[in-house]
């Protein structure tokens, strides 16, 4: 047929948007949902506490409304997250107080300034407080087994009492170079000293290399 | 004596460079002598011996650790350490990795400003048995090592700058 070119059925490698098929076919929102969807799966899949705790979760609920209404939910799952602020091991059980902190990304805490009140988490078991530092970030699906906005007895300030039935520690944010001359792992790595520094390729000492002066935003 | 043929002069570089990088990667030494690592016995994992320390008892282990706390005693000093796994370079690795915690037993003494808590060691020593103890209400089993050879890794405040760059009339480096 005269005035109709042929063109190829699929998007390929160095094509031109413009030129595939797929562009102008009338069901070119088919595309938009499979990459929407695509881009969902890749964001949401990955998140850290188990699917069947994260489904069965109270969602669309402000935390500082949760601990109000606390006694009403209790017996509920939910996954939370948070900033540890101590550590305390009894003989069967580890005590967590964290800062809670909405949660983002992969179910990670967000920042500590948007907190609207304290976990009380405790998970069976042993955890070494050494390792759940202060300010080391947590994440924590659970069920609610109490607390109380004006404080309970031996605490001052509002809580949510967790028990743990799946705990994630989120792994430490890079060190941040405070000082200008600050040098660590990635500085004196491969690429520094290895081929590519010293070898072909950039032939001097570049100060404003990646880690250099620029900080890595803490939460 | 000949110049090499054209078709080899590309090595000579190459060798240079090649050389620099081996005795570049080279120096990263594990910081524990040969002597020390030789005698390692025993390079399973720390959770059996801690489930059954006397078992275990003079076997030869190269641990890593972060100090947890350190008590000086007439004897020396003994430290309570952070279990850590030991990298290939024989660095102490990730806190998050760490499976427990140990005892270390020196006949030397080991200054607590030095080995403050937070300094990361690596250690060669004998396993001797363990000690009971707490961590906050839980009862804990601390395996016990006698240190035959310890080292101290270098935190970045203890070290200076390596690089100083000025401006001005010329560079300092």
């Amino acid at each position: 047929m005269p005035g109709l070119k042929p063109v190829p059925p699929v998007l390929c490698w160095g094509m031109r948007l413009t030129d595939s098929a797929t562009f102008h076919r009338p069901c070119r929102f088919r595309r938009t949902i499979l990459v929407v969807s695509a881009l969902s799966v890749m964001l949401t899949g990955c998140a850290v506490i188990p699917k069947d705790i994260s489904q069965r979760a109270v969602s669309g609920m402000a935390f500082a409304d949760l601990i109000r209404a606390a006694d009403r939910f209790s017996g509920r799952t939910i996954v939370c997250g948070g900033y540890v602020v101590s550590v305390a091991n009894f003989p069967d059980r580890t005590e967590i107080v964290a800062i809670q902190a909405p949660l983002g990304m992969r179910q990670a805490p967000k920042s500590k300034d948007l907190t609207q009140g304290r976990m009380v988490v405790t998970v069976s078991g042993f955890l070494d407080p050494q390792v759940y530092s202060v300010d080391r970030r947590i994440t924590v699906g659970g069920t609610i087994t109490g607390g109380s906005a004006a404080g309970g007895p031996d605490r001052g300030y509002p809580y949510l009492a967790v028990t743990a039935e799946a705990i994630h520690l989120w792994a430490d944010p890079e060190p941040v170079p405070n000082d200008p001359w600050w040098y660590g792992p990635g500085w004196y790595g491969p690429g520094w000293y290895g081929p590519g520094w010293y070898g072909p390729g950039w032939p001097y000492h570049d100060p404003w290399r990646y880690p250099y002066y620029r900080r890595h935003r803490r939460p | 004596m000949t110049a090499p043929p054209d078709r080899w002069r590309w090595f000579i570089p190459a060798a240079v460079i090649a050389a620099l990088v081996c005795g570049g990667a080279g120096g990263c030494a594990s910081g524990i002598s040969k002597a020390a690592r030789s005698q390692v016995t025993y390079t399973g994992d720390f959770k059996s011996v801690q489930a059954d320390p006397d078992r275990f008892t003079g076997q030869v282990v190269h641990w890593g650790g972060r100090v947890v706390e350190n008590r000086s005693v007439a004897s020396g000093s003994e430290l309570v350490l952070l279990a850590l796994p030991v990298s290939r370079w024989g660095r102490p690795g990730n806190v998050d990795d760490s499976p427990g915690r140990y005892l270390l037993r020196s006949d030397v003494f080991l200054d607590p400003a030095v080995y403050a808590p937070g300094a990361r060691v690596t250690v060669v020593g004998r396993l001797n048995g363990s000690q009971a103890g707490h961590i906050g209400e839980r009862a804990y089993t601390f395996p016990v090592v006698q240190s035959i050879e310890l080292k101290k890794w270098a935190t970045r405040s203890d070290q200076p700058p390596r690089f100083h760059f000025g401006i001005g009339i010329g560079t300092t480096f």
